[in-house]
């Protein structure tokens, strides 16, 4: 779901730029607030493991690509705003390590991974939490409504940022496209993150540490 | 210092670069940063590039479409030589900045950036190591069932040490004074 360079009108990514250092603020202070020394290891490996899944991404006709994205375990297991702090982290190497996503797009990719996805992480499990499926459905939820956020940002560009002859001067697809295309492309892979958000939230949670 | 001074100059950079439509500057712009890159870098300059290949089949593989779709052929011109000279830049000021010099205005998110980014580099190594392992050990190619419990093991795997090294080079750390905030 990583949008690259280029895609992006900088009318979008400037404001979204002061809307992620804002949020990075706040989630900077109760990231300070709640972590203690133990934890760290824990959240390295995490951001880590976010850092590979998301890493391995397939391109789409018409949209950008799909990959799973790793921030449910980080938001079940330490919190939306410590999860918001390390997806920021985890899409920063991203894209300065392996030219995944951009700068000028990573305030937008920041928002819709690390914020929509991590706080309807934490929203869904908190909603759930007597139920079985409560990690799994975490997991599944909150990466489609991650792609919506993404396929909506997209999509207004074409309508927003046109030439004189109505060429496209960003992303080229209208809502109609991006929409439908960024949903139906993310069932699976939502499905592989919810299987994993519960593999990994079980496994963190028998080796006795949260955040 | 440097180095924040140059990662706030080049986010300062992003913008106009962003913003430029003409195909003509876009050329010249593009014809600079090459040619800053290539004394940077050097013979090095290939191999620097590669990872952000990627991002231009990305813009290739969106842009023609919509090119040949509306007869907007410039569109995808515009669209690559935009992204060939963001991708261009980004490379010349990670080749002269420390980024965790540049990041490090906390000792915690430094600690978290150097555990995260030393286990990336070992996740990248040893999954080569795996998938050529796997590969040498199906000659027909691998199966849909030896891919899932490949996946699953190598998972397991890379979860658990990594979970054992990261409590080692937090210890390790701390006993050189790094504490955190």
């Amino acid at each position: 779901m990583h949008v690259p360079d280029g895609f992006i009108a900088p009318q979008v990514f400037v404001p979204a730029y002061g809307l992620v250092i804002g949020l990075a603020l706040y989630g900077f202070k109760r990231f300070k607030e709640n972590l203690n020394e133990r934890s760290i290891p824990y959240l390295a490996t995490l951001s880590a493991y976010a850092f590979v899944l998301s890493s391995l991404s397939l391109p789409l006709p018409g949209g950008t690509s799909v990959h799973g994205m790793g921030f449910a375990p980080l938001s079940i297991l330490f919190g939306p705003w410590i999860a918001y702090l390390c997806m920021c982290l985890v899409l920063l190497l991203q894209a300065v390590l392996l030219g995944h996503g951009g700068i000028t797009t990573y305030s937008v990719n920041a928002l819709a991974i690390g914020f929509v996805g991590s706080l309807c992480a934490y929203g869904v499990y908190s909603l759930l939490t007597k139920r079985k499926y409560a990690t799994f459905l975490s997991g599944f939820i909150s990466t489609l409504a991650s792609a919506l956020f993404m396929s909506i940002v997209l999509g207004i560009h074409p309508y927003l940022f046109t030439d004189v002859d109505g060429k496209a001067l960003y992303f080229p697809y209208p809502l109609s496209i991006t929409i439908p295309l960024f949903l139906t492309s993310h069932i699976p892979v939502a499905f592989v993150e919810g299987l994993l958000t519960q593999a990994i939230v079980s496994f963190v949670r028998r080796r006795g540490l949260e955040g | 210092m440097k180095d924040r001074f140059l990662l706030l100059l080049y986010m300062l950079a992003l913008l106009p670069l962003s913003s430029l439509s003409s195909i003509k500057y876009l050329l010249l712009v593009f014809s600079l940063l090459l040619l800053a890159n290539a004394i940077s870098l050097g013979s090095s300059l290939g191999r620097a590039i590669r990872p952000h290949v990627f991002a231009f089949f990305t813009a290739l593989f969106i842009s023609t479409p919509y090119a040949l779709w509306t007869g907007h052929y410039s569109y995808a011109f515009l669209l690559t030589l935009r992204v060939l000279n963001l991708t261009l830049l980004t490379l010349l000021v990670l080749r002269n900045t420390n980024l965790y010099l540049a990041l490090g205005f906390s000792k915690t998110l430094s600690q978290l950036l150097v555990l995260t980014s030393s286990h990336i580099l070992l996740y990248r190594r040893v999954f080569s190591e795996f998938k050529d392992s796997l590969r040498s050990r199906s000659p027909e190619g691998p199966q849909r069932r030896d891919m899932i419990n490949f996946s699953g093991s190598i998972g397991l795997y890379f979860f658990d040490r990594a979970l054992r090294d990261s409590e080692e080079v937090a210890k390790a750390m701390k006993s050189r004074g790094f504490d955190i905030d």
